[in-house]
């Protein structure tokens, strides 16, 4: 019976003992933390991909956007079409402005999210020298308090991880601008004046 | 018969239980009597000594016991007491088996056997009370006695034995007979108490343990708290107590002082080491900082921030001032305990050389009272310990600087660092590599597109950026067009499928990712086009999770068209199952 006793419960006192010294204590604290940065590491990992992937497409669509405009200048200069309401009459030059609209609609959205994504990888970035910052006390010190920062953290992981397995944005968000403002940025100053303004 | 039978065992037991205390009340007599007459104590009395309760008496009061006998004497009061103790213990032999500790354990011993018997009864049929296993002897079988009468044999073999042989080979059935009622009759009334007793302290020891465990920072505090408490004191103890037996040797009476003040200076030695740590730890700060503020400048620089909100729109510069903000806090935090250092040291410094002063001057002067430095110096060493208590750093309470402040800083080194051309550590190594020197590029911890193209045209074979924490998907491919065969990237912690997809393209035939922990099955996919000879993993971390985090599917599918791989044991291990598997 005692040795029954003695043979469970002194293993299971060693490793709770083993567990609560001060050593295994600011271990688990270092391991918390570094399990962190492994976390942060691979998010980063995703988000910066996120980055890269748009900055891809907004060149893409750059691309596109300057081909278009280009285009439309060019059949301006070839009908020598100049007032608004007759450009949009020459179904090229409609449709452009159409496709226009969505690109820049496509590209704000873009800009928006990979500034959110920067923000989110310069976040993470900044909770990863105070990850290692902390470490360096804590050894140092042989405590710290990093319940507070470990929350912090997971609050951030919490928000960004989903953001990264999801598409870069959503079109059904995207806003088109109105066509005279394309108009605007497109057409030259002279033939805008005659436009909008009148001879 | 009966009473016949137990007066003889109480007899035996007696006589045993009597030597016990005998032998216990010498060893403290005999440590009193050494305090008093010169250390007449044998060496084996104390070194045979248990680590019980009369040496945790002795260890804690023996520097102020000792002391204090050695002045006015009546330190014999304590000691008497422990003797009538077990005077009074002697008189039943259940208290005095308790009590007597090492002696005893023959008693003890000799019940395991039967012990372990009883335990198998009771196992065998735990509605059986205490009573019943008791009071049953009679319901035993007779194989169980024949066993116990065996194991009494050796008992007494041994035990009662040694004082009465004659008597035992004259009417050994009789006292076999008697000594197994009897001691059978004490044993089990002994036995359950001490399992019931022993029960309880594990309980007891699993619930405070677990409560220790659980609970958050102060708990963790303490028990980093006892602990280090207890390993000092363990060392404290054990040393004082080896110390205390050469202190009452006569030719060296100031043993125990000595040994005090070498604790004193030991305390100290520990106490300049953690404050030489958190030096170091302020600098460690103080050049981050320094490296952060070229960073903010060369991005000042670029970005055309002129003005703390200007800088503020770009996120990089925001988090490296918050950064620096919250290392200035730190900084100012851990002044606390380097001061508390500091002070301590000078505390125990002081304690020592007077200590030492009045133990030179006693050899010629009377009135100096040495146990006043005793009491003076455990205090001190109590209160100068260096617990994580003590050296504690609350951040929630710091202050944090503007950041006007340290933007201003940063705007007055401007100025300094600009005619010196001076910019962030990265800066400077991107420019020599771009300048074609590469001597400085392993020191690279980040890498941007411009570097990675200057970096694709270096000369050699191996390629070294350990301290490379993570690469853009833009800047690995320029980089992964270096031409040569070794490149080490042990820095990255993770990889995405973007910069795996360059990487893999790579022409070279070796690539060491030790940094990562996770290989999922999206980067083994990419992993199948690399035609590369080998890859080290070594920090792959398998779990039972790992399913997803490590392809080890692809691993295989790469080692097989062949390549070689290094990986920790467990990942080997599962891509040897799946290799038989497979087969």
């Amino acid at each position: 019976m005692i040795k029954q006793i003695f043979g469970s419960c002194i293993p299971a006192l060693l490793i709770l003992s083993i567990l609560s010294n001060p050593a295994a204590a600011t271990t688990r604290k270092t391991d918390a933390l570094e399990q962190k940065i492994i976390e942060i590491s691979a998010l980063r990992a995703k988000i910066i991909d996120k980055i890269d992937q748009g900055i891809e497409m907004r060149a893409f669509l750059q691309d596109q956007l300057k081909g278009l405009r280009d285009e439309i200048k060019a059949e301006l200069n070839r009908n020598g079409i100049s007032a608004h309401p007759a450009p949009l009459e020459n179904l090229r030059i409609n449709y452009n402005l159409k496709l226009i609209r969505h690109l820049r609609a496509y590209i704000d959205q873009l800009d928006k999210r990979i500034a959110y994504f920067q923000t989110g990888h310069e976040r993470l970035n900044f909770y990863l020298r105070r990850i290692k910052d902390e470490i360096a006390i804590i050894n140092t010190l042989q405590d710290l308090e990093i319940e507070n920062l470990i929350g912090r953290i997971d609050t951030v992981l919490d928000k960004f991880i989903p953001e990264t397995d999801k598409q870069i944005f959503d079109a059904f968000d995207i806003r088109l601008m109105p066509t005279e403002q394309v108009w605007k940025e497109i057409v030259p100053k002279p033939i805008e004046t005659i436009i909008f303004t009148g001879p | 018969m009966d009473e016949k039978k137990e007066n003889e065992t109480q007899a035996v037991l007696e006589s045993s239980a009597d030597a016990a205390p005998d032998s216990d009340d010498q060893e403290t007599d005999q440590g009193s009597e050494s305090i008093d007459d010169t250390g007449k104590a044998p060496e084996k009395e104390i070194s045979n000594r248990t680590p019980g309760s009369s040496n945790a008496a002795i260890e804690e009061g023996s520097e102020s016991e000792i002391t204090e006998e050695t002045e006015t004497g009546p330190g014999f009061s304590e000691f008497g007491a422990t003797d009538q103790q077990a005077d009074d213990g002697a008189g039943d032999a259940e208290v005095s088996e308790g009590q007597t500790g090492g002696k005893n354990i023959v008693p003890w011993s000799d019940e395991a056997p039967d012990g372990g018997d009883s335990a198998t009864a009771t196992d065998a049929d735990p509605s059986i009370g205490d009573h019943e296993i008791a009071d049953g002897e009679a319901k035993e079988t007779d194989s169980f006695a024949a066993s116990s009468e065996e194991k009494q044999q050796d008992t007494v073999a041994e035990s009662a034995g040694k004082d009465q042989p004659e008597q035992q080979s004259d009417d050994a059935e009789a006292q076999t007979e008697a000594l197994s009622d009897s001691k059978a009759k004490v044993k089990f009334k002994k036995k359950v108490p001490l399992a019931k007793i022993a029960l309880t302290v594990i309980i007891l020891a699993a619930v405070f343990s677990g409560f220790f465990i659980f609970d958050n920072k102060s708990n963790i505090k303490s028990a980093q708290k006892r602990p280090s408490k207890k390993a000092e004191n363990a060392v404290v103890s054990k040393a004082g107590y080896e110390k205390t037996k050469p202190a009452i040797q006569p030719d060296d009476p100031n043993y125990i002082f000595n040994a005090k003040i070498k604790e004193i200076s030991v305390l100290r030695e520990t106490l300049l080491r953690k404050k030489e740590e958190i030096r170091q730890l302020q600098n460690y700060y103080r050049e981050g900082i320094e490296e952060l503020e070229k960073e903010i400048f060369d991005e000042m620089r670029s970005a055309n921030a002129g003005t703390l909100l200007q800088a503020l729109e770009n996120k990089s510069i925001e988090f490296k001032l918050r950064t620096i903000q919250r290392r200035h806090a730190y900084m100012r935090q851990l002044d606390r305990p380097s001061d508390w250092i500091n002070r301590a040291c000078e505390d125990l410094l002081y304690l020592k050389r007077r200590a030492m002063v009045d133990l030179q001057v006693a050899e010629v002067a009377s009135g100096i009272d040495m146990n006043m430095h005793m009491r003076h110096m455990n205090t001190a060493i109590e209160k100068y310990r260096p617990t994580a208590d003590r050296l504690a750093v609350d951040m929630t309470n710091a202050r944090l600087e503007p950041l006007e402040n340290i933007w201003e800083q940063i705007q007055t080194r401007k100025f300094q660092t600009s005619n010196n051309h001076a910019s962030s550590r990265n800066g400077v190594i991107s420019e020599q590599v771009c300048r074609g020197v590469f001597s400085e590029v392993t020191e690279l911890s980040e890498i941007s597109v411009e570097t990675a193209k200057c970096i694709a045209g270096m000369p050699g074979s191996d390629l070294f950026l350990n301290e490379l924490s993570e690469i853009s998907p833009r800047a690995a491919k320029y980089l992964f067009q270096w031409k040569g065969s070794w490149l080490c990237l042990n820095g990255l912690k993770a990889l995405s499928p973007r910069v795996a997809n360059h990487l893999f393209q790579w022409d070279g035939g070796w690539i060491s990712l030790n940094g990562l922990t996770e290989f999922p099955a999206e980067i083994g996919q990419l992993l199948l086009q690399w035609p590369g000879k080998q890859l080290e993993l070594m920090g792959l971390r398998y779990t039972d999770h790992s399913f997803d985090n490590i392809g080890i599917e692809y691993l295989v599918r790469w080692e097989r068209s062949g390549g070689k791989l290094f990986v920790p044991r467990e990942v080997r291990e599962k891509m040897d199952e799946l290799k038989r598997n497979s087969a």
